[in-house]
C-alpha cells in the first residue's frame, strides 16, 4: 500500500455545494438518447420470445416487410453473419466455467421469455411496434426451469444443451482450519436465506441511437450506458467495427444502479442495422420490455454457518451460495455473487473462512450487477446470522457484535484481503444513541407484556463493504478481463478556464460538481470556471467508467494526482516567469509565490500557451493526465438501525424509523453523499419489504410491469435519519472510500433483522424477502398451527 | 413530482409530512429515496 499523503479538506472540498447538473435536468434541457432525431432514421423493434424455453422452428418476416412503413426485417439466422463474437462476458471465474455463445438475436432456441428472435426496422416507432406483431415465429415450447436449485437437479431441463448441465461454475475460497473450528465450536448456527430477484428500474429506460458514415466506416453509438469505454472495446469485438472507427457516447443518463453497467444486444443490433441500412437507427425499450430484456439483480440461495465460543465469539464462517445466472452470461453475471466472496464474515474478526458459490443457468433474464452487487447479499447473510447467534445465546445482538468487531487496522481478514481503516464501535455508538436503543427495547418489552398485537422490532446491520473497484492485479487474479484503474485529465485553457476529462462516467452521481470541487481546491479555479467532460470516447479517450462505488475512490484520486502534475509543470513555468529557481516557488491554491512576486495559475496557463518564455525542455500547453490504479479496495462501513412495527393481525410491516451511520471516509460533498445514502437505503428497504421479480413455473415473468412489481413510493418510507463518522482512507490522498452502494448494502439486513426481532417471541426466526403482509401473516399462521 | 407538489400546495398550503408523502405516491423516484423532494415541498409550504 502506498504511504498516505496529506488529507485534503480545503476551501471547497467538504462543503455542501449544490449540484451544478440539476438546473439543466430540472428545466428539461438534458440530452437523453431518446430525444435524438436525425433525417432518415429508422426505429428498431425487437421480436421477443413469449416462451421461457422454446426451439425456434421458423421465422417468417414477410408479413412485416409488407407493412408500408417497414424498411427491413430479419431473423436471428439472417443476422448471424453480422457477429464476430458473442455479447461480452468479462468475468469467466474459473477455467472450466461453462460460457455459452450469446448472439444478439437467438437462432436455434429462445432461452428466456423476452429473448430476441427477430428484428424489424421501420420509419416510425408505431410502425416498428406494429411490425413486431406481424413477424411469424413458429416455436416448439420446451420445459423450462426457473429455480436455481431445481436447475441443478438430475433431469432438469437444460438451458444450454451443449453443457449437459445447468451448472455454470463452482468457485471456492478457503482459509484457516474451518472444519476444526466448527468441530471445536461450543455453539454453531446454520441459516438459509433467499435473495429475492430484483428489477433495477432506472427511471430512464434503456435507449440506443446509432449512426454511420458508410464512406469511412465510422460509427457513433449514443447509449444509455454507465460504461461507454467498456462498450466501445466490447462492441467492436461483437460487430467487427474497428475500435478506432467506433465512438460511444453516454449523454445524460437517468439512473443505472448497475443495470446500465452492461453491453446489451440492442447496442450491437443498432450498430449492425445501421451498417446494413446506412441509416441512423434508434431503439428505446418500453418499461415492460425492459423487464424482459434488461438485467435483473440478486436471485441467490444462501447457506451460512457460524462457529462460535459459548460467549459468542465467532471463530469461523462457512458460506455456500447457489446463484442464478439466468439464461446467458451478461457483462459480469458470473462475478456478481463473487464480489461478496470476501465479506461473509462482515466486520467481525474470525480465524476460519470458507466460501463456495455455484452459478446456475435458469430460463430467466440474466442477472448482473444491481446496486451493491454481491455485497448486499453477503452483508445480509452475515448480519442475519449474527442475530441468529445472539438469539441462540440469549444475548443482545449489540453485545455479540461488540464481542466480534475488528478493531485493529490495517486489518488482514481471514478471506485474504486487508481492510485499510475503520472504527466500527464509533458507528455503532452513534447509531444506538440516535435510535435511543434502550428506550426502544423497553417499549418492545412493554408491548410484549401488554399483549399488543403490534409487535416492535429493532434490527441492526453493522456492515463493512469493499468498493472502489479495483486494484488491477487483483482483478486479474480473479480472472476479470479488464483493469480497475481510472483516468483523469486537467486542461488549463489559455483564457482562464479549465476542462476536466473524467474517465468515470456519471449517470446521476454529480461528478460535474464533486470533480470541480477537487480541482477548485487544488488549483484555485472558481467552480464555474471548470467544465467537467465525460461519457464520450472521442472526448475522453481513457476510462473504465462508473460502477462499484469507484468514481471518487479511483477517478477522483486520479484527478487529485493530475492536479499535482499540473502544479509540477506550472511551478517550472512560474519560476521562469518570476525569474527565480523552481525551489524558490511555493504553490498555494492556484498562486505561485516567488521571493519577489507571484503569478497565478491562469497567467501560467497563458504563458504555456503562447510559449514565448518557457524554460528549456518544457513543452507548450498546460495539461496533465493521471491514470490511477488503486493499491487496495476501499472499505466503507457503518451501523444501520431499523425499527419496525409488525401487525400480527394483518401481517403488515411498517418501517417506523431508520437510522443510518456511515463512515465513507473523507466527504467531498455532503449533499451528494446524503443523497446517495437516501437512495441506497430506499432500494435496500424495497428489497426487504416490497420488491420481488416472480417467475411462474413455466418461466413467465408474473411481475411483468410496475403494477405487479412494487417500486415503493414516498408514502412507504419514513424520513431517513443520517449520521456520519469519518475515518479517512489511508490508501489514497483524498481519504475517500465511496458511497454509491452503502445504503443498499446495509439496509436489507437491518430491516429483516427488525422484522424477525419483532416476531421472535412468536416463534418466527426467518421470513423470506420481501416481507409482504401475506408472507408475514402466513408465517404467523404456520407457527400458530 | 413538481406538478403533484404544486397541486398539493394549491389544495393544502400547510401539509403534514405524511400528507406530502401520500400526495406524491403516484410518482416514482429511484434515486432520491424521496427525502429531499419531501423536504423541498416542506420548505416551500412553510
Amino acid at each position: 500500500m502506498s504511504a498516505p499523503a496529506e488529507v485534503v479538506v480545503g476551501r471547497i472540498v467538504g462543503t455542501p455545494v449544490e449540484r451544478r447538473e440539476d438546473k439543466k435536468l430540472l428545466q428539461g434541457q438534458a440530452q437523453w438518447v431518446d430525444n435524438m432525431r436525425l433525417p432518415g432514421m429508422v426505429f428498431l423493434g425487437v421480436v421477443r420470445s413469449p416462451y421461457a424455453h422454446a426451439r425456434i422452428k421458423s421465422v417468417n418476416v414477410a408479413p412485416a416487410l409488407a407493412h408500408a412503413d417497414v424498411v427491413a426485417a430479419w431473423s436471428g439466422a439472417e443476422l448471424a453473419e453480422e457477429w464476430q463474437g458473442s455479447l461480452p462476458c468479462a468475468w469467466i471465474p474459473t477455467e472450466d466455467t461453462n460460457a455459452p455463445e450469446h448472439k444478439p438475436v437467438a437462432v436455434d432456441k429462445a432461452r428466456h421469455a423476452g429473448d430476441a428472435v427477430a428484428v424489424v426496422a421501420a420509419t416510425s416507432r408505431g410502425a416498428a411496434e406494429d411490425a413486431v406483431e406481424l413477424v411469424e415465429v413458429e416455436y416448439e415450447p420446451l420445459p423450462a426451469v426457473v429455480d436455481p436449485e431445481a436447475a441443478l437437479a438430475d433431469g432438469a431441463p437444460l438451458v444450454h444443451d451443449e453443457f449437459g448441465t445447468n451448472r455454470c461454475y463452482t468457485w471456492r475460497l478457503d482459509a484457516g482450519e474451518v472444519d476444526r473450528l466448527f468441530a471445536e465450536a461450543a455453539v454453531t448456527v446454520k441459516e438459509r436465506y433467499r435473495q429475492n430477484r430484483l428489477i433495477p428500474n432506472a427511471i430512464e429506460p434503456r435507449a440506443v441511437f446509432a449512426t454511420s458514415v458508410p464512406a469511412t466506416g465510422e460509427f457513433t453509438l449514443w447509449s444509455t450506458t454507465q460504461v461507454p469505454h467498456i462498450a466501445r472495446v466490447t462492441l467492436s469485438g461483437v460487430t467487427g467495427i474497428p475500435e478506432a472507427k467506433l465512438r460511444v457516447i453516454a449523454p445524460d443518463v437517468g439512473g443505472g444502479f448497475g443495470s446500465k453497467l452492461n453491453v446489451y444486444a440492442e447496442e450491437a443490433l443498432a450498430l449492425a442495422v445501421a451498417r446494413r441500412l446506412g441509416r441512423p437507427v434508434k431503439w428505446t425499450e418500453t418499461r415492460s420490455e425492459g423487464y424482459l430484456s434488461t438485467i435483473h439483480g440478486r436471485d441467490q440461495i444462501q447457506e451460512i454457518e457460524l462457529a462460535a465460543t459459548a460467549e459468542g465469539k465467532i471463530t469461523a464462517v462457512r458460506a455456500r451460495l447457489t446463484a442464478a445466472m439466468g439464461a446467458y452470461l451478461q457483462l459480469v453475471t458470473p462475478g456478481v455473487p463473487l464480489l461478496g466472496a470476501w465479506l461473509f464474515a462482515g466486520s467481525y474478526d474470525v480465524q476460519g473462512y470458507s466460501f463456495e458459490c455455484t452459478g446456475v443457468f435458469t430460463n430467466t433474464v440474466p442477472t448482473d450487477a444491481y446496486r451493491g452487487a454481491g455485497r448486499p447479499e453477503a452483508t445480509y447473510a452475515i448480519e442475519r446470522a449474527v442475530d441468529a447467534l445472539a438469539r441462540k445465546l440469549g444475548k443482545d445482538p449489540v453485545e455479540v457484535r461488540r464481542l466480534n468487531f475488528i478493531r485493529e487496522f490495517p486489518a488482514p481478514i481471514a478471506s485474504g484481503l486487508t481492510i485499510d481503516s475503520g472504527d466500527y464501535d464509533a458507528c455503532l455508538d452513534v447509531a444506538l444513541e440516535s435510535a435511543d436503543y434502550e428506550a426502544v427495547r423497553q417499549e418492545q418489552r412493554d408491548r410484549r407484556r401488554s399483549g399488543d398485537p403490534k409487535r416492535l422490532g429493532i434490527g441492526l446491520s453493522t456492515y463493512v463493504e469493499m468498493c472502489g473497484l479495483a486494484p488491477s492485479a487483483i482483478l486479474g487474479a480473479i480472472r476479470y478481463s479488464a483493469g480497475g484503474w481510472e483516468a483523469a485529465t486537467i486542461r488549463c485553457l489559455p483564457a482562464g478556464t479549465a476542462q476536466v476529462l473524467s474517465g468515470a462516467t456519471p449517470h446521476g452521481q454529480g461528478h460535474e460538481t464533486s470533480w470541480a470541487q477537487i480541482v477548485a481546491d487544488r488549483l484555485g479555479y472558481e467552480l464555474d470556471e471548470i467544465e467537467v467532460l465525460h461519457g464520450d470516447t472521442a472526448v475522453v479517450p481513457l476510462g473504465m467508467d462508473t460502477y462499484g462505488s469507484r468514481s471518487l475512490a479511483v477517478g477522483g484520486v486520479a484527478l487529485y494526482y493530475a492536479a499535482e502534475r499540473i502544479v509540477e509543470k506550472a511551478t517550472k513555468i512560474a519560476a521562469k516567469l518570476l525569474d527565480t529557481d523552481e525551489e524558490q516557488v511555493e504553490h498555494v491554491r492556484g498562486v505561485f509565490h516567488g521571493p519577489e512576486g507571484s503569478v497565478t495559475l491562469k497567467e501560467v496557463a497563458f504563458a504555456a500557451w503562447t510559449a514565448h518564455n518557457l524554460p528549456e525542455g518544457v513543452e507548450p500547453g498546460l495539461e496533465a493526465t493521471y491514470v490511477y490504479d488503486p493499491p487496495n479496495f476501499s472499505w466503507p462501513a457503518g451501523a444501520h438501525v431499523a425499527i419496525v412495527e409488525v401487525d400480527t393481525e394483518t401481517g403488515a410491516v411498517e418501517l417506523r424509523r431508520y437510522v443510518a451511520v456511515d463512515d465513507v471516509g473523507t466527504v467531498v460533498n455532503p449533499l451528494i453523499v446524503e443523497g446517495q445514502v437516501h437512495g441506497g437505503i430506499a432500494q435496500g428497504v424495497a428489497q426487504a419489504l416490497y420488491e420481488e421479480a416472480v417467475y411462474d413455473d413455466d418461466g413467465n415473468l408474473a411481475t411483468s410491469n410496475m403494477v405487479t412489481y412494487l417500486v415503493p413510493s414516498a408514502a412507504e418510507f419514513p424520513r431517513w435519519e443520517l449520521h456520519r463518522t469519518e475515518t479517512p482512507s489511508p490508501t489514497n490522498p483524498l481519504g475517500v472510500k465511496g458511497v454509491g452502494e452503502t445504503g443498499a448494502i446495509a439496509s436489507p439486513a437491518a430491516v429483516m433483522n427488525a422484522v424477525v426481532d419483532a416476531l421472535a417471541d412468536d416463534g418466527i426466526h426467518d421470513i423470506d424477502m420481501p416481507a409482504t403482509p401475506e408472507r408475514v401473516w402466513r408465517a404467523l399462521k404456520e407457527v400458530q398451527g | 413530482m413538481v406538478l403533484a407538489a404544486v397541486s398539493l400546495l394549491a389544495e393544502n398550503p400547510s401539509p403534514s409530512q405524511d400528507e406530502i408523502r401520500h400526495a406524491l405516491e403516484g410518482n416514482i423516484c429511484r434515486c432520491t429515496g424521496y427525502q429531499n423532494i419531501v423536504e423541498a415541498i416542506e420548505a416551500v409550504a412553510r
